[in-house]
């Protein structure tokens, strides 16, 4: 039977590193809050010229090299964001002509930070579907663009950041197993960007906050772990697999206090949850890509091993794939 | 409304800006205020210390502080 496996991983990091300690917008005694309600140290920035494209293509370009992929052999090209270069065109667009992949359509999604999770789905069904057999999933965030520097409820918690999977139809006994998708409409006001849409058009915006991100970190906090602790249940129920069984989990990175409930719940040794989030911030839906990718490349798992990917976002999304790298 | 009230009541807003119509007195704590959590108090912290140009003990912006306990250290010379 055909399956949708990962033929390559590939990560980028903008190289600008912002330290706790150099957010001194906020008083200096937030810089040990900061670690201790997040798990943040640093995050990275974008240059002033770069944007989430640039970001996208680098993580794209370092995803090919690694297999040795050309690609124009590419079908198609996802881009998954919540921070795109412009309103439209997709910011995949950009993507695929600076990749040269001119076979490929191209489009972006948008699922917030789920986006990684619902991206490996859709390219799953994509490649099951028989028609296409190889897209390049690639999540890419430039939340410094997005939030308000002076929010201490947001801007301490993100970093900027894109990771890439190359997905490729193959008969091997490998691949994307399983994923749950899951979604709660009544909860889109919890993470939002309010402003900048048909909702409230820019023209109409009176004070520059609307149009910046913004989230109630005490229900997001309570939402991730129930429901991150529940779709990761249910995945491995539904695929028949012990949580005993699985290598590695690569979750969303946004706050170390999140993975680590995750893992009292699920009652899962924490050293099993991969972590990078004390490095970059949350990537929101770069993270898990960005993870997956730090995680082969530093032997947390590997070849034939079962991983579970998990994240939540706006939405209110979540969601969890079950992989056998 | 005491102006100082109304400070703290404006900074609430502008931190929580879904909570239009919040109504706080003197005995409303934090705690009260919907989505309140230690980030936040950074928020308000930061706000206050603009507004009435004095520095403000992040001692004093936990869960169990009343507005009217806001109200009085503002109040009180430098």
């Amino acid at each position: 039977m055909e399956t949708c496996t990962i033929l390559a991983t590939g990560s980028y990091l903008p190289h600008h590193i912002v330290r706790n300690e150099d957010l001194t917008q906020f008083p200096p005694t937030t810089t040990k809050l900061i670690a201790l309600k997040t798990g943040v140290l640093s995050r990275r920035q974008a240059d002033a010229h770069q944007c989430t494209s640039d970001l996208a293509l680098e993580a794209a370009q370092r995803c090919l090299a690694k297999s040795d992929f050309p690609p124009e052999r590419i079908q198609g090209i996802i881009v998954s964001t919540s921070s795109p270069d412009r309103m439209q065109p997709a910011t995949a667009t950009a993507v695929q002509h600076r990749l040269g992949a001119v076979n490929a359509f191209a489009f972006d999604i948008n699922s917030v930070c789920s986006g990684s999770v619902y991206g490996i789905s859709l390219a799953d069904a994509l490649i099951l579907s028989g028609r296409y057999d190889a897209i390049l999933l690639i999540a890419s965030e430039v939340y410094s663009r997005i939030l308000n520097k002076k929010d201490f409820s947001t801007y301490p918690y993100f970093g900027d950041g894109a990771g890439a999977i190359l997905f490729h139809a193959s008969n091997a006994e490998k691949g994307v197993l399983h994923s749950c998708l899951r979604t709660d409409g009544s909860g889109r006001d919890v993470i939002c960007v309010p402003g900048g849409g048909t909702m409230l058009p820019f023209d109409q915006i009176e004070r520059p906050e609307a149009a910046q991100f913004r989230m109630k970190g005490k229900a997001v906090f309570e939402f991730a772990v129930s429901q991150g602790t529940a779709v990761i249940r249910q995945l491995v129920e539904e695929a028949d697999v012990d949580l005993e069984a699985i290598q590695g989990f690569i979750c969303h990175q946004a706050n170390i206090n999140i993975i680590q409930a995750l893992s009292t719940n699920l009652d899962i040794a924490v050293d099993k949850f991969f972590v990078n989030l004390d490095k970059y911030g949350n990537t929101a839906s770069a993270s898990v890509l960005i993870a997956l990718d730090e995680a082969i490349a530093a032997g947390h798992v590997g070849p034939g091993d079962l991983v579970v990917t998990c994240a939540f976002g706006g939405g209110l999304s979540w969601g969890a794939n079950l992989i056998r790298l | 409304m005491n102006g100082a009230v109304m400070t703290i009541k404006e900074g609430l807003q502008e931190i929580f800006p879904d909570l239009e119509d919040l109504e706080i007195t003197f005995d409303t704590t934090l705690a009260d205020v919907p989505d309140w959590d230690s980030m936040a108090a950074v928020n308000l912290q930061m706000y206050l210390q603009d507004a009435f140009q004095k520095e403000i003990p992040e001692e004093l912006l936990v869960g169990e502080t009343t507005i009217n306990e806001i109200v009085t250290f503002v109040g009180r010379p430098n």
